[in-house]
């Protein structure tokens, strides 16, 4: 952006006064943090305009301040043309900013031998999908509490640039990466990210079968217990046909061979079957491995909040299905499926495709005029939905002490 | 016969503080890596109690500095248990510079009640117990086996009339005050052992002089009457050629407190622990099946820690067991842990004693929960990993665990002895619930 | 304070009992200080920070709440004290007030198998948990070399690690729920769940708070079971450079050690030389025998002690000259490897593949004698420093982090940054597949007090100035407290300190929870400004 650009897009967001909308495309975060300062100054609230989704509010001025704010006004920002990629080979790590789609990401390192390693890549601008919600953790054998994201770099409203080191871990107090990212850029404007990568030619996938759930699960324990930690997990419920658990490794072959003939002699000692070995190529299962398990899960049905199920080849019997978000422990697993199938009838599934030590996360899929039934069926059962973990007073709080100190700058 | 040997003159309290001025100066700098190894704290939860804490105050002390109430306080928050020098990568006693200390704090007048009241128990009776333990002694030794009793005491054994131990030459019995007080069928039955074993010719000191080896007085402080307690106990114990004890702090007080604060030599060539005895005369108990005894061993600290016995017990007493004796988890051998009745601990800090003990009963008993190590004072008779026994081979820490938890039995390795000689049975003539445990 | 020290203890102890409240000067004097070396100089002159005001210990979260309400509305300071092995001066009562002493919350729950999680008690102690996790056959897997006196809920404060943190993790890896008092006296309770990824992660934007959002009472934490493998191994490394490839090497790979030091020429000729051809001449004699005092190993008396007492002193305070020479006689790197775990086979594979990739890169393998041999002494690091401080010299450990790109960079700023300051050696611990952790330990002197106090802070700001200039973090596991503050707008950004100050504000509105640390205002905010810590230094012996 040129700086008589950049002062025009400012003088229009000063000439906002009577309302109206304006949509900026900062080049770098020196133009969103320009931009944003303009726009703190004219009390104008700011849009994170994400492709395909409905705007996130950044702020929004509280009473009774508000009588100052021109709540008329919006400014939209789209970081799109933020693009730029930088390769650390020897660290494992990509720094992308936030305008590059997660899957464009994805394209870009595996064309460098690496992969994020993550269970979906979606088409969402990176910032976006940091700012909606933390992919979170999958079951990186590193740690379980392995987060991708190493180093952060975001425009608070006010202006301020919060700019991470990047390091592996850090003693420096409470992360400000874990309160950026999942705040639907309540704080601030996510403009770039350092993640972590994993050479993608080292990748391999088991997938094993079990004539019934309880039994799929309890296996997954035991091979958790002995340290068979996937990188990547699912757990396919198969209603009246088997249940599908898939296992993804990365690392030197010769020790993956050994962590997969592990897990091939627990598998059949607990009376399962090995379905394949397979060189996990993409993130999502194969169509030999859904139609072994008949899931209702469909194409793209994997994420944290509440999204439509195509339910291809479900055994939704035509009806419209919804996959609701959830947790719980793994000693609640078979509770909660069974109270789904209890209050549910058999058309009910659980795709698990999260493994922590403690237990897992996955979505529920189930007819879409059943979705409270099945929520209260999930708590009761012990378990949690997506949304349960609150943290939505913490942000409001920050925001509104961030905005204090606006008002009092002001 | 030997000579009575000579003795030194007694260093003075101060002398002993800064004669181990290393050890505050060192805690001072040190992050407390024993922290967590000291029993009172533990109970206490207060980092004043912490070993480092209060050595470097005893430090100040030691500097010059004089003891108020609150300082002399902290230096009796002491088990003298020397755990925390186990943890110590700068083998610090702690323990040692805090006795040292308390009698500093006894000269300038700084003596809890407790410590007065024990000061007052020794003047009248010789021993801490508020009783002429000699009386009870003189009961149940049988007259040949009796020493340092005035008159006709003693009867024709192979080396002929003897009247003193002088004359005698002999292995000297010596059950300690805490055990003639509390388990003074312990102090009979060891001798029925010993007779059972072929080991008829030791002797015990029954003379109403000398009833303890003086380390109450040690613990708490009053210097000057250890020192005193101290010689007139070798006096009268002098030309024993080995003193077998029955308590591992009366063994330790003899051949290092005596030498070290005392300036007195131990009163024979060999000081032993009852163990020592029965142990090598095992080899002709008669052969016996084995005992169904689902046990855990405590290790005293005097023995374990200080004296370095920690295989010999436990060999003795699997020796007689069908399954060996389980161990109270990593809290083993030169890292056992106090059970709260160590030093005077029990007199001066009653309840933080009686937490201590709780704790170990947690180890010992295999609790695995709630706070480290401690069981709630309400349910400590529940034996909740499922043992039954605990053994050991100190009558303090025996009586103590006795004191809280009855029902799985507590038993000293002379107990496990008897019953594996049928010299008692697991009912009837012992204390604890009754059973047949010998083995098919 | 708006009350008088008796009235807040009359107080306070109307919520927990006479019994756990106290304002008597020998509780105050040992809970004024905790492990920082910079107050462990002035200690050795007898001197102490400032007296908190009382020290409380309550039992339950609920007598938690009421304390900080009461501090709230008496404007006392809280400060959550757990067993004060703090080496960051994380725990002082700069303005006075209510110290709360945690360790009377210290259970211990039960593990169930299925999910392997584990309620502790804030207060708990480290070595009682592992212990006590032993007896059901599970371990935490934390091992920091505070473990004899640091409690749990310290090592969440701080964001600690372990010596097998590259197996297990660090500590905020290993939370999964955790309960707190927030400054108003609000309990929160973060639940143990395994998270879905929706939302700002609240666990971890609490995790390294260091007392300052409000007071860790229990925590939920992801235990395994106890390994029945392991392996360890000793390979010397020609060069340092070698050493840190193959660490690099190891991670690439997928694999995991539990165990992974790799000690710079320097540190291995002090500390891991003996048997082994680390180092040339009379210099690499020299070293060891000055390794020997440092680490408290003066034998002889009289002469002989003082005579090699100056030596040490002579080395450490001409940091430069001796420098360069111990580098000309350093040789060898020593690399320590230990795998363990449930399956013997992985545990074997990971084993021989670790080895092999130090072979490759020239690494000489030396079997399994010092890594035994270092696991037998895992702890015996936090002793050295006793006598060192006790011949007058200042003597610190830095633990910092970066990428495996800029790890050598790092490194080597440091070294150059401290060449004038102190004397300086290195290990690489905590390995990660995106990068390391180094451990400086530096040691200097001076003759008074307060030029070694000044020239302490004067190493601290090279060494801390080096590390931001260098890309790394400020803190890998020992934490903020007083002594980096300064540094935390250059690790966060201008716009990360607004944030979590915001953070601060919206738990705890009256700054009343350990005031003054982890850069949340009055403490130094320049790195040019002096720690002032000994406000009030007094003695005990005045008191007594």
């Amino acid at each position: 952006m040129t700086l008589l650009e950049r002062l025009e897009i400012l003088g229009v967001i000063k000439n906002l006064g009577g309302g109206g909308t304006l949509t900026i495309r900062p080049a770098d975060v020196h133009g969103v943090r320009e931009a944003v300062l303009e726009c703190r100054k004219e009390k104008t609230p700011v849009m994170v305009e994400v492709e395909g989704l409905p705007p996130v509010p950044m702020w929004s001025y509280r009473e009774p301040s508000a009588a100052n704010a021109n709540t008329a006004a919006r400014v939209f920002f789209d970081l799109g043309a933020l693009r730029n990629l930088t390769l650390d080979r020897e660290s494992h790590l990509v720094t992308a900013e936030a305008g590059i789609t997660v899957s464009d990401l994805e394209s870009e390192v595996s064309r460098r031998g690496f992969t994020l390693g993550l269970h979906e890549t979606p088409s969402t601008p990176l910032g976006a999908w940091l700012a909606l919600a933390e992919p979170g953790p999958a079951c990186r054998r590193s740690s379980p509490g392995w987060s991708p994201v190493a180093g952060l770099e975001a425009v608070l409203h006010e202006g301020s640039v919060v700019r991470t080191t990047v390091t592996p871990r850090t003693a420096t107090g409470p992360d400000p990466k874990a309160l950026l990212i999942g705040s639907n850029g309540r704080l601030g404007v996510i403009t770039r990210a350092t993640l972590r990568i994993y050479p993608s030619a080292e990748r391999k996938r088991e997938v094993l079968a079990f004539a019934d759930a309880a039994v799929a699960v309890g296996t997954v324990v035991e091979a958790l217990g002995r340290d068979l930690i996937p990188d990547a997990f699912g757990l396919l419920d198969g209603g009246d046909s088997e249940t599908v658990v898939t296992w993804d490794m990365h690392g030197d072959p010769e020790m993956v061979a050994m962590v997969s003939l592990t897990l091939e002699e627990l598998c059949n000692l607990n009376g399962g079957r090995r379905l394949s070995s397979l060189a996990a190529g993409g993130d999502r299962l194969t169509e030999k491995e859904r139609n072994g398990a008949r899931s209702c899960v469909a194409d793209g049905a994997a994420g944290p909040v509440e999204i439509r199920a195509a339910a291809k080849g479900a055994n939704g019997n035509g009806k419209t299905m919804i996959a609701i978000g959830f947790g719980c422990r793994w000693s609640r697993v078979v509770l909660v499926r069974r109270a789904l199938l209890n209050a549910l009838g058999p058309s009910a599934r659980l795709h698990l495709e999260r493994a922590l030590p403690e237990g897992a996360c996955g979505i529920a899929c189930l007819p879409s005029n059943q979705v409270e039934t099945a929520r209260t069926s999930i708590r009761k059962a012990g378990g949690w939905l997506t949304g349960d973990e609150g943290g939505d007073d913490w942000i409001d709080g920050v925001a509104g002490v961030l905005l204090g100190d606006d008002d009092e700058g002001a | 016969m030997r000579a009575h040997r000579k003795q030194r003159s007694a260093p003075s309290p101060r002398e002993l503080l800064e004669s181990s001025e290393k050890v505050p100066r060192y805690c001072n700098l040190c992050p407390r890596l024993c922290h967590h190894s000291c029993p009172v704290s533990n109970a206490e939860r207060d980092e004043a109690v912490t070993p480092g804490n209060k050595s470097l105050t005893a430090g100040v002390i030691a500097g010059g500095g004089s003891p108020n109430e609150l300082v002399t306080d902290l230096f009796h928050k002491c088990a003298d248990c020397r755990l925390c020098t186990a943890f110590c990568g700068h083998e610090n006693d702690v323990s040692a510079t805090l006795m040292s200390a308390r009698a500093v704090a006894a000269e300038a007048g700084m003596e809890p009640p407790a410590v007065v009241a024990l000061g007052k128990s020794f003047e009248s009776f010789g021993n801490a117990w508020e009783e002429d333990l000699s009386l009870r002694l003189r009961d149940m030794i049988p007259r040949h086996r009796r020493l340092g009793v005035q008159g006709p005491v003693v009867e024709e054994r192979s080396r002929g009339t003897v009247t003193s131990i002088k004359e005698r030459g002999l292995r000297v019995y010596w059950p300690g005050c805490a055990a003639v007080a509390r388990r003074p069928d312990l102090v009979s039955l060891t001798l029925e052992v010993c007779d059972l074993l072929g080991e008829p010719d030791i002797s015990v000191y029954c003379g109403d002089d000398v009833q303890c080896c003086g380390y109450p007085l040690l613990a708490s402080g009053r210097h000057e009457a250890f020192v005193a307690q101290a010689r007139k106990a070798s006096k009268a114990l002098s030309g024993a050629d080995v003193v077998f004890t029955a308590s591992p702090e009366c063994a330790w007080t003899f051949s290092t407190a005596w030498p070290e604060r005392a300036g007195v030599e131990p009163p024979a060539p060999r000081i032993a622990h009852v163990v020592d005895l029965i142990l090598p005369a095992l080899r002709y108990a008669p052969a016996r099946p084995p005992l169904d005894l689902d046990a855990v061993y405590h290790d005293p600290c005097y023995l374990g820690r200080h004296l370095g016995r920690c295989d010999e017990p436990r060999a003795l007493v699997n020796r007689l067991l069908r399954t060996p004796m389980a161990e109270a988890g990593s809290w083993v051998r030169e890292q056992g842990y106090c059970c709260g009745a160590g030093g005077v601990l029990e007199a001066t800090n009653p309840d933080t004693s009686y937490a201590v003990t709780r704790a170990r009963l947690g180890h010992l008993l295999g609790k695995t929960t709630g706070p480290p190590g401690e069981l709630e004072p309400g349910k400590v008779t529940e034996s909740v990993g499922g043992r039954r026994h605990i053994v050991t081979a100190c009558v303090r820490c025996e009586s103590r665990f006795s004191e809280l938890m009855p029902p799985p039995q507590v038993l000293d390795i002379v107990d496990v002895v008897a019953l594996y000689l049928g010299l008692k049975d697991n009912g009837g003539g012992t204390r604890g619930a009754g059973g047949d445990i010998r083995g098919k | 304070m708006r009350v008088s020290r008796q009235e807040l203890l009359v107080r306070a102890a109307e919520v927990v009992g006479q019994r756990w409240a106290s304002n008597d000067d020998v509780r105050l004097e040992a809970y004024a200080r905790d492990a920082w070396p910079r107050v462990l100089i002035a200690a050795r002159e007898g001197l102490s920070p400032r007296f908190p005001d009382i020290v409380v210990w309550p039992a339950s979260v609920d007598e938690v709440a009421r304390l900080v309400h009461l501090a709230r509305e008496v404007g006392a300071p809280v400060i959550p004290y757990g067993a004060g092995s703090g080496v960051c001066g994380g725990t002082y009562a700069l303005r006075g007030g209510m110290i709360v002493d945690l360790k009377r919350m210290d259970q211990v729950g039960i593990v169930e198998d299925g999910d392997r999680l584990v309620k502790v008690g804030g207060g708990a102690i480290g070595e009682h948990l592992e212990r006590r996790l032993a007896t059901q056959g599970y371990t935490l897997g934390h091992f920091p070399s505070s473990m004899y006196c640091s409690t749990v809920g310290g090592w969440v404060a701080a964001r600690s690690a372990g010596q097998m943190s590259s197996r297990y993790g660090k500590i905020e890896d290993m939370v999964s729920g955790l309960t707190f008092v927030d400054g108003t006296g609000t309990i929160r309770k973060l639940h143990a769940r395994p998270r879905a990824g929706d939302g700002p992660d609240l666990t971890q934007s609490f995790i390294g708070s260091e007392g300052v959002l409000g007071v860790l009472t229990d925590v939920d934490l992801r235990v395994r079971r106890a390994p029945a493998f392991r392996r360890m191994r000793g390979v010397l490394m020609p060069s340092l450079d070698s050493g840190i490839e193959a660490v690099r090497g190891i991670f690439a790979a997928g694999y995991r050690p539990a165990v992974v030091r790799l000690y710079d020429p320097m540190d291995t000729l002090v500390n891991k030389g003996k048997g082994t051809d680390t180092g040339r001449g009379a210099a690499k004699n020299l070293i060891q025998a000055v390794g020997k005092m440092l680490s408290g190993g003066q034998g002889g008396g009289g002469q002989v002690r003082r005579l090699r007492e100056a030596t040490v002193r002579a080395v450490v305070s001409r940091p430069r000259f001796f420098g360069e020479l111990f580098d000309k006689a350093a040789g060898a790197c020593m690399l320590v490897l230990g795998t363990e775990g449930q399956e013997e086979r992985i545990v074997e594979q990971e084993a021989r593949a670790a080895l092999d990739i130090c072979l490759r890169r020239g690494g000489v393998d030396l079997g399994p004698g010092p890594g035994e041999h270092w696991l037998e002494h895992r702890y015996s690091v936090s002793y050295k420093l006793t006598p060192a401080l006790d011949l007058g010299l200042f003597v610190d450990t830095l633990e910092t982090a970066t990428t495996w790109s800029r790890l050598r960079g790092l490194y080597q700023g440091v070294r150059q940054a401290l060449r004038d300051h102190a004397f300086v050696m290195a290990h690489f611990s905590h390995a990660y597949e995106d990068g390391c952790s180094i451990y400086f330990t530096m040691a200097g002197f001076a003759r008074d007090l307060a030029s070694r106090e000044e020239a302490y802070d004067r190493t601290w700001r090279a060494a801390l100035e080096a590390v931001a200039a260098s890309g790394g973090t400020v803190s890998h596991h020992h934490g903020i407290g007083m002594s980096k503050q300064a540094f935390m707008a250059r690790e966060h950004g201008e716009g990360g300190m607004k944030l979590l100050r915001a953070l601060k504000s919206t738990l705890d509105p009256d700054g009343i929870m350990n005031p003054g640390k982890l850069g949340m205002g009055a403490g130094p905010s320049l790195p040019g400004e002096p720690w002032k810590v000994s406000g009030d230094r007094r003695r005990l012996r005045e008191a007594a």
